[in-house]
């Protein structure tokens, strides 16, 4: 029987979700992302990040193989990368680190982009959560009331 | 029986080839495929006979009307029902969203109960979450068991609702709820009761009237119809009290600057030109599902779930949801696989021509509250054959071995 074009591919990606890097959860991290992908798949992205610079990343979660293999090139690569690095990782960037551009199965695209996105989110959280702390510390003569909350659905 | 030969050859998707495979169609839970008799109706319409209904005295509009009114009486038939209790909506998402923009929040004060159940698709969940919260109403939740029933211990839920919103059949679990019970029990507590019939009209024989539910809902193309015409039916005595949900044109008899007269159900509740070409489509579809014998629907497709079941069983590794005994569901089987994402799954069986689906099929609150992740489902419909659910099967195991 021969082999289809996606079967070929996961075994391209096969070392890669056997033996992921940065599989796994990380205690005290600087900070974390939680990513979801419309079919379900859900990823949490830890970072631990020391002036400004990621010195580790990790990533768990229920999702495919195609978003692990993503995962766990990503969270490779931005270790010892500036924060500001990070968020600027584009499409071009991603699929050489995956070794893909998926241009055949474009329906499978956000399988490897979710994982990128969600490092990328965590990155923009460390950012505000900094620019917040340097805020308050400002501030620190004023006591605040502020608080959040959940975002409600747009309902009165 | 079916003759199943006999059928494929009215479905002309059936003969193409996909990734250099035969197709084999096993998303029908998402949607249906269509019969050369549905594909011909709605093109006929457009080539012999547009018009807009209920408008015009000129030969075409009265022929477009005719035709539309007859599907009408043609889905009332089907379901048993009344044709003036039968509105034409896009979708079953809009019929059900009609209840609560109606008769919900016309009839739902702060404090009232609605009451749904965990097993709900999410266009029969939303709404309800929403109302509740727009009127301080309390949602109730209705659980199922992790064999996917709702234990009677559950029911009590239904007591104490003003309204109840309930899926007949499962579309993860394949689970038949039973509505009949559930709508004694609300109107034994003045209770009104919706149900989702979206899974359930197209493959079982469903009787509003037996039933004895107060609104109904389902979609056209899940039961061999066109996208965009769904239907809900209610008790004339409740669309007679409802008011309208959208307004404009065809839902009013009288227009006045200071104030206007709704015209009757249905039509109070089809307001703007509706969907013709695909209400025609829809009476085809149930013409020939009607033909068919919807009691051979039923047993043709369960025959091939209970040649599912056994057969998948055998995969080492693969979980099936729901109820064990294969007369207490629809055609419908989610599962997963040990070390085998469904998405990964589905990918490579879509290299060898199937179409499966994976993921949480719109209902997240039910994988939730199950602790499973998003699952591959495959569902039958009248076409599906035994040697299908054997290709699938060792397909199932060719992916398993490259991911392996």
């Amino acid at each position: 029987m021969s082999e289809s074009n996606e079967e070929n591919r996961y075994k391209k990606f096969i070392d890669l979700f056997r033996n992921p890097k940065n599989r796994r959860s990380m205690e005290n991290p600087s900070s974390v992302s939680e990513g979801r992908n419309t079919c379900g798949d859900t990823i949490q992205v830890y970072l631990k990040i020391e002036k400004g610079k990621i010195t580790d990343a990790s990533y768990e979660g229920a999702f495919c193989a195609f978003s692990n293999a993503s995962a766990s090139q990503v969270t490779e690569f931005v270790k010892g990368m500036e924060v500001g690095e990070v968020i600027a990782i584009d499409r071009p960037k991603l699929f050489e680190l995956v070794g893909d551009d998926l241009s055949d199965n474009p329906h499978r695209l956000r399988c490897i982009l979710f994982p990128l996105n969600t490092i990328q989110d965590a990155c923009r959280k460390y950012q505000e959560g900094k620019a917040e702390q340097d805020f308050k510390k400002d501030l620190t003569d004023i006591p605040c009331h502020c608080s959040t909350e959940n975002a409600e659905m747009g309902i009165e | 029986m079916l003759n199943t030969e006999q059928i494929r050859k009215d479905f002309p998707i059936l003969q193409r080839k996909v990734n250099g495979h035969s197709l084999t169609y096993l998303d029908n839970g998402a949607t249906s495929q269509k019969p050369i008799q549905v594909i011909n109706a709605i093109s006929g319409y457009y080539s012999s006979h547009n018009a807009n209904v209920h408008r015009g005295v000129h030969t075409l509009s009265a022929e477009s009307t005719e035709m539309y009114e007859s599907a009408r009486k043609k889905v009332a038939k089907f379901i048993n029902a009344e044709p003036e209790e039968i509105i034409f909506t896009k979708n079953a998402s809009e019929a059900l969203n009609l209840i609560a923009y109606t008769y919900g929040d016309a009839s739902i004060s702060p404090g009232d109960t609605i009451t749904t159940s965990i097993m709900e698709h999410h266009s029969d969940f939303i709404p309800w979450q929403v109302l509740a919260k727009k009127k301080g109403a309390t949602l109730s939740i209705m659980n199922a068991t992790r064999e996917g029933a709702i234990p009677e211990s559950e029911y009590s839920k239904i007591g104490g609702a003003k309204l109840t919103s309930i899926v007949h059949a499962s579309n993860v679990l394949g689970t038949i709820n039973p509505v009949k019970e559930f709508a004694k029990l609300a109107h034994e507590n003045e209770g009104v009761i919706l149900v989702d019939g979206s899974q359930s009209v197209p493959h079982l024989p469903v009787d509003v009237k037996d039933l004895d539910c107060d609104f109904f809902a389902f979609t056209g193309h899940k039961m061999l119809g066109p996208t965009g015409i769904g239907v809900l039916y209610g008790k004339k005595e409740l669309l007679e009290k409802m008011p309208p949900f959208l307004y404009g044109g065809e839902m009013v008899v009288d227009a006045k600057v200071d104030g206007c007269k709704w015209n009757n159900a249905p039509h109070k509740f089809e307001a703007g030109t509706p969907n013709m070409a695909g209400t025609i489509g829809l009476g085809a579809a149930v013409d020939y599902l009607a033909n068919l014998g919807m009691e051979n629907v039923r047993a043709h497709e369960l025959e091939l779930l209970c040649h599912a079941i056994d057969s998948l069983r055998q995969v080492e590794g693969l979980e099936i949801y729901g109820p064990s005994n294969p007369q207490d569901r629809t055609g419908v089987l989610s599962f997963n696989i040990e070390g085998l994402s469904s998405i990964d799954l589905s990918s490579l069986l879509d290299e060898y021509g199937f179409a499966i689906r994976s993921g949480f099929h719109c209902a997240q609150p039910l994988h939730d509250a199950l602790g499973i992740s998003p699952s591959a489902r495959i569902s039958f419909y009248i076409y599906n054959t035994k040697e299908e659910i054997a290709l699938l099967k060792s397909r199932i195991e060719e992916a398993k071995k490259v991911m392996s």
